[in-house]
This record gives C-alpha cells, structure tokens and sequence, in this order.
C-alpha cells in the first residue's frame, strides 16, 4: 500500500478551492469546535488546529471535507518504539500522511467522547462543522 | 453499456501460443467498467516482488467534468487508468539505452531490459513518453513491465490478467485482440502519441 497511495489527502471540491485560493497539493489548516493542541500528531499545528495536504477532486459536493483514514499512524512501527530497551525496527512509511480523529467532535455534553450514530452504533464525523483557513 | 467478459476465446489464445514467429503480445484495458480497485498492481507486485516504489503497472485517475453547484446535476466521470509498460513497436527507450540492454523480442514483441547490462542511468525513463521504465534503489537497476514473460512463455495469462477483479483487462495476440474489440466496440482509443507505436489498447 505505501507503493500505491503513499499517503492520503483532504479533499475538497472545485468551488471550495476557488473560494479559498488553493490547488491540488497546497496546505490548509482545519478546526473542529472540540479539537485541541495533540503534540503527538504531527500535523498538529496548536490551538486545535491540524493542518492537510489538499487534494480538489470533483467527486465530493460543495461545502465537504473528506479524509481517507488509516493514514498519519503513530503506532504500528511507524515511530521509534522500544522493548526492553532496545531499539525495534520502525518505516516511516506507515505513518505517511494525515490522521483524522483529533478533528472529530466530541459529545457537547459528556464531553472527551466521540458522537455515536444513535443507530448504527458507530462514531460518527458526518455532521463535525469545520473551519477551513489556507495555510 | 456493452457486453462483460469480451475474454478471448480460450482456443485463439492457445493458439496464439503454439504460433511460432513474430508476433505482439498486449493487453486490452475496457475503461468503462475498470473501477481502480488497485488489484492489477498487488497482482503484479506479488508475482514481480517488486520494492515499495517500484510498480509495473500504476494506475492512474482522468476526472472528466466538473461539478460546482449542488443544484445541479453532477457530470462527473472518473476514469482509472492503468499504465503497464506500452511494449511499443518502435520503443523509445530502446533508442535511448546506452548500453543497449532493452530489447524487444521478436517471438512475441515483449520489450525487455536485461539487469545485467543496465547501468542504471535512468535514459530510458526519461525517453519513455508514458515514464514507465522505474529505477530500482535497492539493485540499482532500471525495471519495468515484462508482461509477465515467466508465465506468458508458459502459457499463461499476465497476473494482472489473472487478478483483475473487474475482469477489465484482456490477454492476447494483437491481431486477435483487434479482432475482438472492433466485434465488440465500435469505438476505439489509443492513449498518447502513436511515434512509438504502442501496443497496449484502450477503450471507454
């Protein structure tokens, strides 16, 4: 996989882009109204701000921002780890690109949990509204 | 909408493999139904066991329209693209290589780089109009698409043939591909320049 999609994008449609002046690989900055500094991420940028590489695709409506997950890991061997402490093999490769859960929003009343589709029992990132400023 | 499963007939490809002489060897991709699930390519990165950057056969996304106002009707058409070596009849990096290690066979018009000549000076990627030809860090050697000639000599089908979910690419002799596309579709495109004659087909 680090072969054929070394890494993910946030997509956004043409009419967003125009309106924000940025093109297919420029840096925007997202906020959720729950998102907070994580050190931890590397797109971490401070004050709840992440920023994303952009890629304008025609494929999503206006008004969206999308993210492929499974990106911008930081387990999994894609950082420095030790066992016993010694040094274990890591490839950055694995942590290439963005992560995506710092920018969910979480309940407003119980607050540090993430929304969950009544339904279907899953966390939910559809309804998060996002500001978007170019980096 | 045409027909699915245009494959060619099991006897023609057998026979186009007990066909001694010159001959090409290509492959057809119907874009129309090719939904860029990427299996082609772990498919050949299996069988090739190719290093992570090097791929023979990437795949390539064409947005067609453009959609703006969501009052309106989306027109939008993703095509996937994938782009093997194009086992061109005048192959440009064949004219490039300066040691002359890229042949092109006359059995069955497969265009090969031999590991052992190259240099690894990268001409032949540069000259390619497709930028196909990859160099390889780790043996320091140019690689690209063979169309699996370990398994066409066997008799048998391309991997990326074999794994293609969609069942989008086909195998075959030229002339019975041809054959087969102008019975199955009027229309027909070739992509790029046609100054290297390339031999892989596409349609949409």
């Amino acid at each position: 996989m680090a072969s054929i999609k070394p890494q993910n994008y946030a997509e956004i449609n043409p009419a967003d882009a125009e309106r924000m002046g940025v093109k297919t690989g420029d840096w925007v900055k997202a906020k959720s109204p729950s998102s907070r500094h994580t050190p931890y991420y590397s797109n971490s940028l401070g004050d709840g701000w992440y920023k994303y590489q952009v890629r304008v695709t025609s494929r999503i409506r206006p008004g969206l921002f999308s993210i492929c997950q499974s990106y911008g890991r930081f387990g999994a061997g894609a950082r420095k780890w030790y066992t016993n402490g010694k040094e274990q093999p890591h490839d950055e490769r694995i942590g290439a690109g963005f992560h995506i859960n710092p920018l969910y929003m979480t309940d407003p009343v119980l607050k540090n949990i993430v929304m969950i589709d009544p339904v279907g029992g899953a966390t939910q990132s559809f309804g998060t509204p996002l500001r978007l400023e170019r980096l | 909408m045409s027909e699915r499963g245009a494959f060619i007939p099991e006897e023609v490809l057998e026979a186009s493999f007990k066909k001694p002489g010159p001959k090409q060897y290509t492959l057809w991709v119907d874009l129309e139904h090719c939904i860029g699930c990427q299996s082609c390519t772990m498919g050949c990165k299996a069988e090739n066991n190719t290093p992570v950057g090097v791929d023979y056969n990437r795949v390539i996304e064409i947005e067609e329209g453009e959609f703006k106002n969501p009052k309106e009707k989306p027109e939008v058409r993703v095509y996937f693209v994938p782009m093997p070596c194009m086992h061109c009849g005048k192959p440009a990096c064949m004219a490039a290589c300066p040691v002359g290690a890229i042949t092109k066979r006359e059995e069955d018009g497969i265009v090969l780089i031999d590991k052992d000549k190259c240099i690894g000076c990268r001409y032949c990627a540069w000259a390619c109009p497709y930028g196909h030809p990859q160099f390889n860090a780790e043996a320091k050697v140019m690689e690209k698409c063979t169309l699996c000639v370990q398994r066409v000599t066997k008799g048998l089908r391309p991997a990326c043939v074999e794994t293609c979910t969609a069942k989008v690419r086909f195998f075959g002799e030229v002339n019975d591909l041809t054959k087969l596309i102008r019975e199955r579709r009027a229309q027909r495109a070739f992509v790029g320049p046609t100054t290297t004659e390339p031999s892989v087909m596409y349609t949409k």
